[in-house]
């Protein structure tokens, strides 16, 4: 897995499957919280569906929908689900306590 | 709206995911930017590209009629888009003009261009503060 010039140090895994992947957050001080915002570290939802197709080696062809429904915050234990639809995956994004932070609609291809 | 260099202190995103780096146009439904990537972009990268550029549409009859400053924070809550045409460049211009909104619910839709060609397209979503409100 090759990581991109934005994610690059931003998380690692703690496990993964074609099913389940579990990553940790860096903290405050990696460069996309400094930047997104700046006294409000968030992480991008556009980062929240780029790194799952990063992990499971994946091309994105159309997000048929995301919706960002909890922020999602620095050191915090994510965990996606991927399930196969008929037209491509759906992947949910959750927090360590369970909360639902993003489902994902997606269209994508081996890399 | 004012000097178009200076619109761009209004982005909130700063540098390496403030993608903006040119207003080309801010008018009420419409905007457009120039965009660039470290990288060869992802269609989520594009798609943020898109919501940052709706940042620029001036919108003062909507923002003032749902009580939402001229210079809110928005929170992104949807997004869909697709490839058109694959690029492999890391610069290109992106369009954004209103579509609706409910409240401080705001939808936009967004093109984006690699010269003359569209390479992708999409809708964004967002809740902007309202007075009194932060996100």
């Amino acid at each position: 897995m090759s990581q991109s010039y934005l994610s690059q140090d931003l998380y690692t895994v703690v496990s993964q499957s074609e099913e389940e992947v579990v990553i940790r957050l860096s903290d405050a001080s990696h460069p996309i919280f400094k930047a997104h915002f700046e006294g409000m570290p968030l992480l991008p939802g556009f980062l929240q569906i780029d790194i799952i197709a990063e992990v499971l080696e994946k091309e994105i062809d159309a997000i048929t929908s995301a919706k960002f429904v909890q922020k999602v915050l620095p050191d915090e234990r994510l965990r996606y689900i991927i399930a196969p639809t008929k037209s491509g995956v759906r992947v949910k994004l959750s927090n360590a306590q369970g909360e639902l932070c993003g489902d994902f609609k997606l269209k994508w291809r081996e890399r | 709206m004012g000097d178009h260099d200076e619109l761009l202190s209004y982005l909130p995103q700063k540098a390496p995911v403030g993608f903006v780096t040119k207003v080309l146009i801010s008018d009420e439904h419409l905007s457009r930017t120039v965009v660039e990537f470290g990288d060869v972009p992802t269609l989520p990268m594009l798609s943020e590209a898109g919501a940052q550029t709706s940042i620029f549409l001036r919108l003062t009859e909507e923002k003032k009629a749902a009580d939402v400053p001229i210079r809110a924070m928005g929170m992104l809550v949807s997004v869909k888009s697709k490839w058109l045409q694959r690029s492999k460049k890391k610069q290109f211009e992106v369009e954004s003009r209103y579509v609706n909104n409910l409240d401080s619910f705001f939808v936009v839709d967004f093109t984006v261009y690699d010269g003359e060609e569209v390479i992708a397209e999409g809708q964004v979503a967002a809740v902007l503060e309202r007075n009194g409100v932060s996100l």
